[in-house]
Formats: C-alpha cells, structure tokens, sequence
C-alpha cells in the first residue's frame, strides 16, 4: 500500500466545508490514522479560537472543584455562580456542622441515659438552625462578605438559598436527636417551630445589626427562658408547651414578612 | 494563565523533544498530570479536532465550547484510555460527544450537512476515493441532505441511534428509518 497524504488544496477544500459527503468521510477516515496530515490540517485551523479555548480550558482545570452542595442547587436549575455564593463553606460554618454533628453523636451515644444530657439537648437544639443562619451570612464570618455586599444580587435571596442548606441538614439533626431524648421523635417537632422561629427573628434583625448580635442575644433569651421553665415546673418541657409553640409560629410568621419587607428598600413608595 | 499559553507555544514553535513522543506516551503522562504533556497533546490533536468540529457546525462558540469540555473530559479521564485503539479516534469519540451535548443543550441548533457539489480533485485523490469506496462513493453522493446527515452522525461519527437523534432533533424512529433507506439505496447502487 502507497502511502499518501492529502495535499494543502484538499486539506483547505475540506475545512472551507467545499467537499462532498464521500470525499469528507474520505479525509476523516484518513485524518484519523494519518499524523502527517493531521498536521496539515493545522495549517487551516482557526489559531485564535485555538488559543482562546486553551486558556479557557486551562482556567477551568484551575478552577477549584464544585462542591456537592453545588452540584446539588444546581441540579435543582440554580445558576451555576449562585449555587458557588449559597455554598462557600467559611471555616464558621463548617465549625457549626461539626459541632451539629457532636450534638447528634451525643444524642445517640447515650440514648436518655443522663437526665442532665436530654435538658442540655432540649435548650440547645433549637439554637441550631439559628446558628446556622446567622453563619450564612454575616461580616463576621463570611470570607465572601464584602463581594455579596458590593454585587447587585438580593441579600434576602442569598440568605433563603444558604439557608436551604442550614435547614435540610437540622433537620436530619433533629431526627437524629430525637432517637436519645425522653419522648421521641415527637419531642424533636417540637424543636422545630422555636428553632424556625429564632432562625426568622435573627433574619430579620439582621439587616439592622448584622447576624451576630441578635443570635447571641436571642440565644440568651432562649436559654434563660428554657432554665426558667425548668426551674418552675421541674421539666424543660415546659418550655414546648402548646402556648409557646404558638407564640413560636406567631413570630416565625411575623419575622419572615419584616425580613421580606426591610431587605427591599427600592420598592419603598418613598 | 501564562503557563499554559507558553506550553502551546513552545511545543508548536519549537518541537522541544516532547513532540516527539508517541500519543499513547503522551496520554500516559497527562494522566500522571503532566500538565506540558497536555499542552503538546493540545497542540497536537486540537487543530484538526477544531476543524472537523467546524465541519459539524457553523457557530464557532459551540465549536469552541465542544472543544473546551472535550480537552477538560480529556485531562480529567486520560486514565481511561485503556491502550486500546488508537488515541485520534478515542479523542474524537469524546469530541462528538461533548459537541453533542453543547448542541443538545441549545434550543435551536443547525448542524452542517456536506455540500452536493463536489470540487474536481486530482488524479491521486481520485485513485484513492475510488479505492476506498468504489461506486459507493457516488451513491453516498446522491444521497438526500438527510440520509447524508444520519449517515455522517452514525456510521463517520460513531454515534448510536439515540445519540445521532439528540444530535440531529428528530426521534429515534426517523434515524432508524433514514438509517435503512440509505443502506438499501447504497445496496443498490453496489449491485
């Protein structure tokens, strides 16, 4: 077999698109197998597209992995660079996951063994979404802060989409939880209207004096509360009882539409 | 990204050894992640990549995105070439796939079929048509834009019948059936 090789005016006739079907199934069948030619055929390719797409795959190897928690958001149709802002894990926020988890491990560890275990539980779970929260987005612990605060994207939306990943994984905590407490999985619904509630109320300070403050301050007012319930009717349980609940969704619902409301100043009639 | 601009431009510009390395040799070491390996490999086999692209579709950013996602596929798979077959018809296997999902994922997409009219090539090509296709290749001539297309996606570019669909927006069936005409029609004209 003769070795041949497509000459310039062939190679150009097929890459100008000027060959009929035959005749390119022909110079691909023989591109393939042929590294001479193949090299010609870089005499007619487009060099700046070729310069361009390898910078752009470099700057994409570089770039660093997407994260699950991404992948996930933006499985759900999140634009990528959104789904990148509602994930950036600041160390905070890893530190409040880990010490999540601890809480659940405890729960489990010594499943209503201690008294003492099960009333640290009961005060400190609904803190969790709220700290959660509070960590999502805040000067004092978002590496990102000053990025979000100067881009034009809604800071109520941002909160709600870091917020989809606090709540998913309390959650799960709290039904872990619920396995070590006296009462069940019951106990731990009632854990979620207060920590929601604690979670929409530091939303809606927020704005005015950032996410720490009204977590700290809150988390106070929950614990003190929490101890004083306990103090007068000999159970932490008292501190869920219906009343409260109520009060709970009362300003969970109330929370949520100042948290709404403030974070639009551009749609003020003003 | 200097670094990787200096890589193309060094192994282009001066050969630097490296070039001379079999393909085989060079995927092995892109998938120790070598990353001057990878940029001899992409001076190498993205020229004639991006021209068959471009022979698939008119818009150079869906070209230019198809060959990005093929040489990132590339960099982050070139542990799975397994030695088998040869590495142009292996990096083209991914190149028609990744294009067809930059395509697929388009609302409005125009693939490039082949033009009709053929230009008068010399003699050797000729020879060397006649000996690769004999009377085939008139017939595949003669074929209508469409059977050329279905022919083109199945048969030159190895996609299966599900993927040649998604590539060409019609259903599986019509593939199929277009798929059969034109072998009948080449049957034909062979007899």
């Amino acid at each position: 077999m003769t070795i041949w090789h497509a000459d310039a005016e062939l190679l150009a006739a097929y890459a100008g698109g000027r060959l009929d079907l035959a005749r390119t199934a022909s110079v691909e069948q023989h591109l393939l197998g042929c590294g001479v030619c193949r090299a010609g055929v870089a005499a007619v390719a487009d060099r700046s597209l070729l310069d361009r797409v390898w910078a752009d795959t470099v700057d994409v190897l570089d770039r660093p992995p997407v994260s699950l928690g991404e992948r996930v958001l933006t499985w759900f149709g999140l634009a990528a660079p959104a789904a990148r802002l509602a994930c950036n894990a600041s160390t905070a926020r890893r530190a409040w996951l880990a010490a999540s988890t601890l809480l659940a491990v405890f729960a489990l560890a010594a499943p209503g063994a201690d008294d003492r275990l099960a009333v640290w539980l009961l005060v400190l779970a609904p803190l969790v979404p709220m700290t959660g929260v509070a960590i999502a987005y805040g000067p004092e612990t978002d590496p990102m802060h000053e990025l979000v605060a100067s881009s034009s994207y809604p800071r109520l939306r941002l909160v709600l989409l870091r917020s989809l990943i606090v709540v998913p994984v309390t959650g799960v905590l709290l039904l872990a939880c619920s396995v070590g407490v006296p009462g069940g999985p019951r106990t731990a619904v009632l854990w979620l209207l207060p920590g929601l509630a604690l979670a929409a109320m530091t939303l809606a300070l927020e704005g005015r004096f950032g996410a720490l403050r009204p977590a700290v301050a809150l988390s106070v007012g929950w614990i003190a509360f929490a101890v004083g319930a306990r103090a007068g009717t000999g159970s932490v349980l008292a501190a869920y009882g219906p009343s409260v609940q109520l009060v709970c969704l009362a300003a969970l619902v109330a929370a949520a539409a100042f948290a709404a409301r403030g974070r639009h100043p551009s749609r003020r009639s003003f | 990204m200097g670094h990787g601009g200096d890589g193309v431009a060094n192994s282009q510009a001066t050969g630097s050894g490296r070039t001379e390395l079999s393909d085989a040799a060079l995927l092995a070491a892109v998938a120790r992640g070598d990353r001057n390996a990878f940029a001899d490999l992409y001076a190498r086999h993205a020229p004639w990549l991006q021209v068959r692209l471009r022979r698939r579709c008119g818009d150079p950013d869906v070209v230019a995105e198809a060959l990005q996602d093929t040489f990132v596929a590339v960099w982050r798979g070139a542990g799975r070439w397994g030695g088998r077959g040869e590495v142009p018809a292996w990096l083209w296997g991914i190149a028609v796939r990744r294009f067809l999902n930059v395509v697929a994922g388009r609302a409005r997409h125009d693939v490039l079929v082949p033009v009709s009219d053929p230009v008068v090539t010399s003699a050797e090509d000729q020879v060397l048509l006649g000996l690769e296709y004999g009377d085939a290749a008139g017939a595949l001539n003669r074929l209508s834009p469409q059977l050329q297309a279905v022919v083109r996606a199945t048969v030159l570019d190895g996609l299966n019948t599900r993927e040649a669909a998604r590539l060409l927006n019609i259903p599986q069936g019509t593939v199929k059936t277009r798929m059969a005409r034109a072998r009948e029609l080449l049957r034909q004209a062979l007899s």
